[in-house]
């Protein structure tokens, strides 16, 4: 029952949209400054704190390297995302179909969550090698928890009165989940997308961590112990850009599939 | 289960030429704390073919609850609903009458248009054709050149009128109004009653609304069915003279106010005793 046809006063968004990207990008330059500068001051060796002009280096004069690297994670990655995307999604889709499964399996899913990835992983390795597979079910298995339940609880919280309406228009239950629960349920799919696409990214780099041929935590391992502190930090800022740029897409997959949403939010 | 009285005379005295709508004996209630507490008792009434027909109660009186029935959403304790003279369960009526609520229930991600189809598009008609026919309607509700906004960037009479249009778009022989114009200011309120005279005006269709509004009661409907508080049986039955179209002016004369009198005598308004 919100309307909103009232635009807030518009000068004082223009300037707290520029604000947005302005201090955090001021943040971060005087953050690098104030490291760079400590790290020339101090002489500190490279293999222990390289100066962030030192990490540019690195990933100009490696970027072949990387870039083979960042390939091997990011498919690790859209693949389990994918398969956690599905699958959590059409598992929502059946708790909130069937009572009696959500009580069977609900506490098994959560408990899911408690078991440690930790210990998982290497058994992973043993089942299945060292290839993509381990990796991407250990992403799969993080990213997959937060799509179940927040898209279970999108579905859940449909509004009731406009389902009995939909009922009384002879709306059988598949059409009133098409027509009803699935697009009030999207909003909360895509937050858990993107909690989901997020830690999908520490799963692919652990998964490469306890055992992998490549990838950018396989990488970081290899370079940590030979004391390539700066390619280390290479592959952390490749590894962050990597999340923003996935956590970036699901928001604007968001916003074109939702445009209801954001026509009323941005919109004129 | 609650006790279902036995109707006694209700039956035999059924007209012979079975009536659009057939409401016989009919008794709901629901469970509480496992106590029974009955909504309706023993309701027993009808309603002819194109006619329009207010039913007006105290608040909680099981009104909505009555039209849940008679849409199909809810199974009555007994008593019969006949609509053509055929007996029906619920699940036999859902898709048969076209229902409206105080709340306008359009859905946010469905542009105007979108959500005016929307009953023509349960019934099984494909989308373009259903968008269409919203299309062409639209002058008709006020909405002109509002097809492809979201609900809402829309006012709530707007909102409203919306709903009014699905409602009438679905080509329901039987409209169902649960205190549609409850929500809105008391302006607003006496345009959609304008608006909704006119709609049905146009397309001679059975209506039953559910109101708590004596005064739109009277000036929409062509008979008001006054009930008791709960448990709800009919305490009065008011045939409403009045020449159609209705006009505002009529609110004032003699006709009106003697209908409202007697309105207001069966909902116990004038007794004295009252708190």
């Amino acid at each position: 029952m919100t309307g909103n046809l009232d635009g807030g006063s518009t000068r004082a968004d223009d300037w707290s949209e520029r604000a947005q990207w302005l201090l955090p990008a001021l943040l971060i330059v005087a953050g690098l400054s104030v490291w760079e500068i400590w790290v020339r001051v101090d002489n500190t060796p490279d293999w222990l704190l390289p100066a962030p002009s030192d990490i540019a280096a690195s990933l100009i004069n490696d970027w072949q390297l990387l870039l083979r690297h960042t390939w091997v994670t990011l498919q690790e990655v859209l693949l389990g995302f994918a398969a956690a995307l599905i699958t959590g999604a059409l598992l929502a889709a059946a708790l909130d179909a069937s009572p009696v499964l959500k009580r069977a399996t609900y506490p098994l899913i959560v408990a899911s969550q408690a078991i440690p990835i930790v210990a998982l992983a290497p058994l992973l390795l043993v089942w299945f090698g060292y290839g993509l597979l381990p990796k991407v079910i250990v992403t799969g298995l993080v990213a997959f928890f937060p799509i179940v339940v927040t898209t279970y609880d999108g579905l859940r919280s449909t509004d009731r009165e406009t389902l009995e309406l939909l009922r009384s228009m002879g709306a059988g239950r598949w059409t009133r989940f098409r027509l009803v629960k699935v697009p009030s349920a999207l909003p909360s799919l895509f937050s858990g997308a993107r909690i989901g696409v997020s830690v999908a990214v520490i799963g692919a780099v652990f998964g490469e961590y306890v055992g992998a041929k490549a990838g950018l935590g396989y990488l970081m391992n290899i370079s940590s112990g030979r004391l390539l502190t700066d390619r280390v930090f290479a592959c952390i800022v490749l590894l962050a850009l990597l999340a923003i740029a996935l956590f970036g897409l699901v928001s604007w997959l968001e916003s074109r599939c939702l445009p209801w949403r954001t026509r009323l939010v941005g919109g004129r | 289960m609650g006790e279902c009285v036995q109707p006694f005379e209700s039956r035999s005295s059924l007209p012979v030429v079975p009536r659009f709508l057939q409401i016989d004996g009919l008794t709901a209630g629901y469970e509480e704390n496992g106590q029974h507490l009955p909504v309706l008792v023993d309701l027993t009434f009808s309603v002819g073919e194109g006619e329009f027909v207010s039913v007006i109660g105290p608040s909680g009186s099981g009104k909505s609850t009555l039209l849940d029935i008679i849409a199909g959403l809810i199974e009555p304790d007994c008593g019969e609903l006949l609509i053509g003279g055929q007996r029906t369960g619920a699940s036999e009526r859902l898709g048969i009458s076209a229902y409206m609520k105080q709340r306008d229930l359009l859905l946010p991600w469905r542009t105007v248009v979108e959500n005016a189809a929307l009953a023509l598009e349960v019934g099984g008609m494909p989308r373009r054709t259903a968008r269409a026919e919203a299309m062409v309607r639209l002058d008709e509700f006020g909405l002109t050149g509002f097809g492809a906004h979201y609900p809402a960037q829309l006012s709530g009479g707007m909102r409203q009128r919306v709903a009014l249009l699905r409602t009438m778009l679905a080509g329901r022989s039987l409209i169902l109004l649960d205190e549609p114009f409850g929500a809105l200011d008391a302006i607003t309120r006496a345009t959609m009653q304008d608006w909704l005279l006119k709609r049905v005006g146009d397309h001679a269709r059975t209506v039953i609304l559910v109101t708590h509004d004596v005064e739109e009661a009277i000036f929409i409907a062509d008979r008001v069915i006054v009930l008791t508080g709960r448990p709800a049986r009919v305490a009065h039955t008011e045939v409403i003279d009045l020449p159609r179209p209705r006009t505002r002016a009529m609110v004032t004369e003699g006709r009106f106010v003697a209908h409202k009198t007697a309105v207001m005598t069966a909902l116990g308004l004038f007794s004295e005793s009252r708190p």
